[in-house]
C-alpha cells in the first residue's frame, strides 16, 4: 500500500537552472554557427597566410573593435561560448564524480565565466578611450 | 541460418546471480543453452530454470514486449528479454538492470521508479473535480481531435519497463532524479487537451529533481523499446520550464509559488 | 502503513548499485557523450585566446603584432586545429539534438528532423562563407 498521506511530503524547490541553461543554449548556438569561421580565421587563414586579411592590421582591427557592431560581435563570440563551456564543465564535474561543495562549483564555473565576461567588457571599453 | 529446421546450436550464457540469503554481492554463473533461430533471451532463461537450475529468478509475463517486466542488461545494453534473440549474439551475458537495487538474481527493485511515476500525477486533472466524480453518471464527453491526440500519443506508448532508467547515468548518479519515463509521462498529460494539471505538475518539473537533472545524454531514447523518446520530452520540458521561470520572474505565472 | 500492522520479519537484502566513476567508459554512447561535453574545455581555452587578442590590441601596435605572430607558432596552430575539431564535433551533436528541443509545428504538420538538420548545416555553411568573405574583403 503506497498511501501518499502517510509519507512525508517531499519538497521540490524551483531550480534556477533556467538562467544558466538559457546562456548555455545561446552559447551553444554561437559555438556551432560562429566559432568555426572564427577559428578558421585566427587558426588557419591568418597564421598560414592563406589569404590577405587587412582587417587584422592594427588600425582596422582597432576600428572594428571600436564600432558598436564590431564590439557586439566580439562580445557574443567570447561571453556566450564562455557561459556555454562553464555550464558543461559544471555538469561534467558532477558526471566525473569530481564534485565539491555546490557553492564552490558555482563560484568556480559560473563565477569564472562572469569574470571572463567582465574582462571582455572592460577591454572593449578601454579600446574606446 | 536455416530458419525452418530446429538447430542444435549451443550458446554459452553467463548470468549474474545474487541470492540475498547467501551472497553479499552478485557473481556470475555459466550455462550452456541450446537455441534455434527463434529463441529469445527470455526463453533461454526459461530453459535454464526448467532444465538446468530451478533456483534462477527473473521476471516476465507477456512474452511479447508489452508488459515491460523482462528488462535485463543484455551484453551491457538494457533490453527486453522477450524482444532480444540469441541468433543476434555469439555469446550472452545477462545481468539485472543497471541503476536499480538488485532484489534477487535478475530481479530489480523498481519501487523508486514507481514512486517517481506516482509523483508526477499521471492522470487527467480537471480544475472542477466534479467533472471527474466517478460516483456520478458521466454526463459529459471530453472530445479530442486526432491532431490533439498526435501531440502526446508518442509519449503515451510507455510500458514502464525501466530500460531508460538503466540507461540513464544521471539517474545512476542521483536516484532522486524523477527520470526519463516519469518525465515523459508528465509531458504526456501536460500535452493532453483534456488535462488542466500543468500548474500542479510544474512544481516537480521545475525542480532540480525534475527536468533539470538531465544533461541530454540521450541513451534513454536509444534503448526505449517503444520509441517514446523520453529525452525529447524532457528537453522540451526544459524549454517550457524556462518560459515558466521567466514568466514567474515577471510575476505573470503562479506555478511553483505555492508552498 | 507501519503502525497498525504487526511486525513481520523480512529477509530482504537488496544489493545497492553504485555508479562507477568510470561509467562513461562502459559503452560507446557514453564515451561519445563525454567527448561532446569535453569540447567545452577547448571552447573555453579558445575564449581565452580571443580575450588575449583583445588585451594585446588595447596595449598598442607592438603588442598586437606580437599576438598575431604568436598565432603562427606551431603549438598555436596545433591548438587551434584541436579547437576546430572540437567546435565541429559540437556542431554535429548540437544540430542533431536541437530539433528534439525546438519542434516546429505548423498546424498539424511537424517539420521532420531531417529537414531541420539539413537547414542547420546549410545555415552554418552560408554563415561561415559569408563571415570568411567579409573578413577577407574588409578594407581590401
Ligand atoms: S520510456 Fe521507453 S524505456 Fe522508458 S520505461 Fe517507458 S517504454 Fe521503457
Ligand atoms: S515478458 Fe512482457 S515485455 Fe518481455
Amino acid at each position: 500500500m503506497l498511501s501518499s498521506q502517510s509519507k512525508p511530503q517531499r519538497q521540490y524547490p524551483r531550480s534556477h537552472e533556467p538562467i544558466v541553461w538559457s546562456l548555455f543554449g545561446a552559447g551553444g548556438m554561437v559555438v556551432a554557427f560562429l566559432l568555426p569561421a572564427a577559428v578558421l580565421i585566427t587558426g588557419f587563414i591568418a597564421p598560414l597566410g592563406v589569404a590577405e586579411l587587412p582587417i587584422l592590421s592594427y588600425s582596422l582591427a582597432l576600428e572594428f573593435c571600436r564600432s558598436w557592431w564590431g564590439s557586439l560581435f566580439i562580445l557574443v563570440c567570447i561571453v556566450l561560448p564562455a557561459f556555454h563551456a562553464a555550464h558543461r564543465l559544471y555538469h561534467g564535474m558532477h558526471d566525473l564524480h569530481l564534485r565539491g561543495a555546490n557553492w564552490l562549483m558555482l563560484t568556480v564555473f559560473y563565477g569564472g565565466a562572469s569574470g571572463l565576461a567582465c574582462a571582455t567588457l572592460f577591454y572593449l571599453w578601454i579600446l574606446r578611450h | 541460418m536455416n530458419i525452418a529446421a530446429p538447430s542444435a546450436d549451443i550458446m554459452k550464457v553467463t548470468v549474474q546471480r545474487y541470492r540475498p540469503e547467501q551472497d553479499n554481492e552478485p557473481w556470475l554463473q555459466h550455462y550452456q543453452v541450446p537455441f534455434s533461430a527463434d529463441t529469445s533471451v527470455l526463453e533461454a532463461l526459461q530453459h535454464i530454470k526448467d532444465h538446468l537450475d530451478p533456483s534462477l529468478s527473473f521476471r516476465w509475463s507477456c512474452r511479447m514486449a508489452i508488459c515491460g517486466s523482462c528488462g535485463f542488461m543484455i551484453n551491457g545494453v538494457p533490453k527486453l528479454g522477450c524482444k532480444a534473440f540469441l541468433r543476434d549474439y555469439s555469446e550472452l551475458h545477462i545481468a539485472a538492470l543497471d541503476n536499480f537495487p538488485i532484489e534477487r538474481d535478475l530481479i530489480s527493485d523498481i519501487s523508486g521508479f514507481v514512486e517517481n511515476l506516482e509523483t508526477i500525477k499521471p492522470y487527467i486533472i480537471r480544475d472542477d473535480p466534479q467533472e471527474l466524480d466517478t460516483s456520478q453518471p458521466i454526463n459529459q464527453a471530453f472530445i479530442q481531435t486526432p491532431a490533439e491526440l498526435s501531440l502526446y500519443q508518442q509519449f503515451s506508448q510507455c510500458i514502464n519497463c525501466g530500460l531508460c532508467y538503466a540507461a540513464c547515468p544521471q539517474f545512476g548518479r542521483n536516484p532522486d532524479f524523477l527520470g526519463p519515463a516519469a518525465l515523459a509521462l508528465a509531458s504526456r498529460y501536460n500535452r493532453d487537451s483534456r488535462d488542466q494539471g500543468q500548474e500542479q505538475r510544474a512544481l516537480f518539473l521545475n525542480a532540480e529533481e525534475g527536468v533539470w537533472s538531465c544533461t541530454f545524454v540521450g541513451y534513454c531514447s536509444e534503448v526505449c523499446p517503444k520509441q517514446v523518446d523520453p529525452a525529447a520530452a524532457i528537453n522540451q520540458g526544459k524549454a517550457a520550464s524556462t518560459t515558466d521561470y521567466m514568466l514567474n520572474l515577471l510575476s505573470l505565472s503562479k506555478s511553483g509559488e505555492k508552498e | 502503513m507501519t503502525e497498525n500492522h504487526e511486525h513481520k520479519q523480512t529477509f530482504r537484502k537488496p544489493y545497492q548499485h553504485k555508479q562507477s566513476r568510470w561509467w562513461w567508459l562502459q559503452n560507446r554512447f557514453f564515451t561519445l557523450y563525454l567527448i561532446r561535453e569535453a569540447t567545452a574545455v577547448w571552447v573555453l581555452l579558445y575564449c581565452l585566446l580571443l580575450l588575449s587578442g583583445l588585451v594585446s590590441l588595447s596595449e598598442g601596435e607592438a603588442a598586437w603584432s606580437d599576438w598575431l605572430n604568436s598565432l603562427s607558432h606551431p603549438a598555436a596552430v596545433g591548438f587551434q586545429m584541436i579547437v576546430l575539431t572540437a567546435v565541429v564535433y559540437h556542431a554535429v551533436t548540437w544540430f542533431k539534438l536541437a530539433p528534439k528541443i525546438m519542434v516546429v509545428r505548423i498546424g498539424t504538420w511537424t517539420m521532420p528532423e531531417r529537414l531541420m538538420l539539413i537547414g542547420q548545416w546549410l545555415g552554418l555553411l552560408i554563415l561561415t562563407a559569408a563571415l570568411l568573405g567579409l573578413a577577407i574583403a574588409w578594407g581590401a
